[in-house]
């Protein structure tokens, strides 16, 4: 198996809000999730991304709550605000385009 | 964006500092523990897995400084604790701190002190008056050379001008003041009716002067008093309105009380009474001036309407007196009015002033540089010793900003303690600058206000940057590992960097000695000053001025009293002759002049002869020490009923 890309930071920030938009989730799991979805393509640094989350905390594109993991530790959940929900269907719509044509462009050659 | 989600976070982080620690330990240990968790069901034994979670997270510190930063109140927080740290570094080296603090107290401090004098003294030179900004000075010109203007023309002015809000006149003036069996000489000011309304600045007790006061002959024997003459020469009396008072011998019913802290309209000396133009003959002599388009003697100001600029004025003042030029070519050809900033007003002490300012300013920042480069220098070395302490705290995860952070808060808090003395030494200093001109009874008013203080603010922070930047270029180069591994060794740091030094020094030698040529030259030529002879004796002469006419006295009546008087000052021990003359060398008064007429000498048709002369007493030229080359001096015999008599320079006798 190939090793996994590292995320850039806008794409790591979207991966991120994508992440939680489907349901809240600590650090760890938001880290693993990111590797399965993208088929162990990318993955993002793990010393990139607490700075991150507390980035998008500070943003007040996502909350933190305390709460119990699967394995009965206490763990930090993060969950969308409203403005993050905006953010990334924004950002969504943004980042659709250019691979879209990058994806034509890339199937014609 | 909203601020409910971010407020309680940055509260939290700011204060509750402890919960967020823990927190963000926590979720990184938990991060950790599964990770771990991770590498052993993969197979590695715990020992190792922990290694390589710990690698995989990349530094656990580094990852948390790197969140903390990401929470914005770290800003404050890391301020509030580069303060604490500078001042702990502060008091760990007193003497440098106390070096470095002075030098930059003299430096931000001699700034507020000029800024402050330019402030009071020419930028807002009359305390009280509302909207300077608003008020020009306005005088006439001929040809080209200022000249004043006259009552017509100002009214003229007046009554066309659209831009122009209020157009008054204010001329210095004074008047010895008889109370009780006092008198003395006080300074006032000769002023347009309109003039309290026109400033905005209005009597505490009774009124200002009313329309129409300012028209006719001595018609409204009126005056409005200074607070200080209120308190000193009155006593404070609550029932002042309308009692009556002296000025010049001629009775005058007091009006009002003017605010106190306001001195009028005139740079360099404290107004103590205002009177109405009605009373021009009383205090400025000769008749008709008020008619007279041709008698020019008025020191005018004009207030703009709100957001006219002075060029504009300028530029429909000089219509209206072209159109006065035409109107009246008797008197007005050749003639033009002129608006000037206050700063430059004519008539006052604000034109002489003005270069001086100029020099100090330049030379204050001169001060200002050297102190920067002398303070930075001091700073270098110190961060030389502290080298060892900037490359650990690089090591240990800190980034070169948050170094930068800290350098710059040391540097501000140095400026910041400079600043404060400064401003603490320039609100004792307001007031000094009479103290360059004794004997002179200047009023030189400082004023410190916000601009004054904004400025020594923007000065304070330059200062920060130029100074506590200077040791953060030095840490730019720092590499960790040969610092650490060489540090005991390290001398004052790599040649390459010893340029930079050398360019401070430099460059405070340079301006210390641009500093020291100009203040050289300055001494010389006031040593020449004083050591040039002016053909009279200068030391141990004294001179005083008695206006007796204006007492009260007539003339036998006055010539009496000087009699009496020079008399009894020549019996004072101590004392070797004395005089009296109508006007001294390089005083006030000016030379009377006469046309002459010269046995054997025709003059040319247009030419009229005339010496400008002086009327002195017996023992005039001893006193003085002017040396006669030949004749007499005169004499007491030389009165009414004797021959006249003169005597003339050497100059005349040659021509």
């Amino acid at each position: 198996m190939a090793k996994p890309t590292d995320l850039v930071q806008g794409t790591r920030d979207l991966s991120i809000l994508r992440t939680l938009a489907l349901q809240p989730m600590h650090g760890w799991g938001i880290a693993q999730r990111i590797r399965q979805v993208s088929n162990e393509v990318l993955q993002v640094h793990q010393g990139a991304l607490y700075p991150a989350l507390h980035r998008l905390e500070q943003l007040g594109w996502i909350r933190a709550k305390c709460g119990e993991s699967e394995n009965n530790r206490r763990a930090k959940y993060y969950s969308l605000t409203p403005d993050g929900a905006k953010y990334l269907r924004q950002e969504q719509a943004q980042w659709k385009r250019p691979s879209l044509a990058i994806g034509l462009v890339l199937e014609m050659s | 964006m909203r601020w409910y989600y971010k407020l309680p976070l940055r509260l939290r982080s700011l204060f509750r500092k402890d919960k967020a620690e823990l927190d963000l330990s926590d979720e990184l240990q938990f991060h950790l523990q599964n990770q771990i968790d991770e590498f052993v069901a993969q197979g590695m034994n715990p020992q190792e897995a922990c290694h390589s979670a710990l690698r995989s997270l990349g530094g656990i510190e580094q990852v948390k400084e790197e969140c903390r930063e990401m929470r914005r109140t770290n800003l404050i927080e890391n301020f509030l604790q580069d303060v604490r740290f500078g001042f702990r570094m502060l008091r760990r080296s007193p003497g440098f701190s106390i070096l470095a603090i002075l030098c930059l107290t003299l430096g931000i401090g001699a700034n507020a002190v000029v800024f402050s004098w330019v402030e009071g003294i020419l930028l807002r030179p009359y305390p009280l008056v509302s909207h300077q900004e608003r008020l020009v000075a306005l005088s006439g010109t001929v040809r080209d050379e200022r000249d004043e203007t006259s009552w017509p023309d100002l009214l003229d002015l007046r009554r066309s001008c659209t831009l122009c809000e209020a157009v008054f006149v204010s001329n210095i003036t004074g008047a010895t003041l008889s109370i009780g069996e006092r008198a003395e000489v006080t300074t006032g000011s000769i002023v347009s009716a309109i003039y309290f309304d026109a400033i905005g600045v209005h009597p505490i007790l009774g009124r200002g002067f009313e329309p129409g006061e300012d028209t006719g002959r001595n018609a409204h024997p009126v005056v409005v008093i200074s607070y200080h003459l209120w308190q000193t020469r009155f006593k404070g009396d609550p029932e002042i309105i309308g009692k009556t008072q002296r000025f010049d011998n001629v009775v005058h019913t007091i009006i009002g009380v003017a605010p106190e802290g306001f001195y009028g309209t005139f740079v360099g000396r404290a107004m103590e009474y205002w009177v109405p133009l009605s009373m021009l003959e009383v205090y400025d002599g000769g008749s008709g001036k008020l008619e007279d388009r041709g008698a020019r003697w008025a020191e005018a100001y004009v207030r703009l309407k709100p957001g006219v600029t002075r060029n504009q004025a300028q530029q429909e003042i000089s219509a209206i007196a072209t159109r006065l030029e035409a109107e009246y070519p008797a008197t007005n050809r050749g003639r033009g009015i002129k608006v000037w900033p206050l700063w430059e007003t004519p008539f006052n002490h604000a034109r002489h002033l003005l270069p001086t300012f100029k020099i100090m300013v330049v030379v204050v920042m001169f001060v200002l540089l050297i102190v920067c480069a002398n303070v930075g220098n001091l700073l270098l070395v110190r961060s030389f010793a502290r080298r060892h302490e900037m490359t650990v705290r690089l090591a240990v995860g800190a980034g070169r900003g948050r170094l930068l952070r800290q350098l710059a808060t040391e540097g501000l808090l140095l400026s910041s303690c400079g600043a404060a003395g400064g401003i603490l030494a320039a609100y004792w200093c307001r007031h000094a600058l009479v103290l360059l001109f004794p004997g002179d009874a200047m009023y030189l008013p400082g004023q410190i206000d916000g601009r004054v203080l904004g400025l020594s603010s923007a000065i304070c922070l330059i200062v920060t940057l130029a100074v506590g930047l200077v040791p953060a270029f030095q840490t730019r180069h720092l590499a960790l590992a040969d610092t650490l591994k060489t540090e005991a060794s390290a001398v004052m740091g790599a040649r390459g960097r010893a340029w930079f030094r050398s360019s401070l020094v430099v460059l405070q030698v340079t301006l210390s000695f641009i500093l020291l040529v100009g203040a050289t030259l300055l001494m010389q030529s006031l040593r020449n000053i004083r050591t040039t002879s002016p053909g009279f004796s200068t030391t141990r002469v004294l001179d005083t001025w008695i206006p007796l006419v204006a007492a009260g006295y007539e003339a036998p009546r006055a010539k009496t009293f000087q009699d009496e008087l020079i008399q009894r000052v020549r019996a004072l021990p101590g004392v070797e002759a004395a005089a009296y003359a109508r006007a001294v060398p390089l005083g006030y008064g000016s030379f009377s002049s006469t046309s002459i007429a010269v046995d054997g000498y025709e003059p040319q048709p247009n030419e009229q002869p005339t010496a400008e002369y002086n009327e002195v007493s017996p023992d005039y030229f001893a006193t003085l020490g002017i040396p006669l080359i030949s004749g007499r001096e005169f004499t007491r015999a030389d009165d009414e009923n004797a021959p006249r008599v003169a005597i003339v320079n050497q100059t005349m006798v040659v021509r």
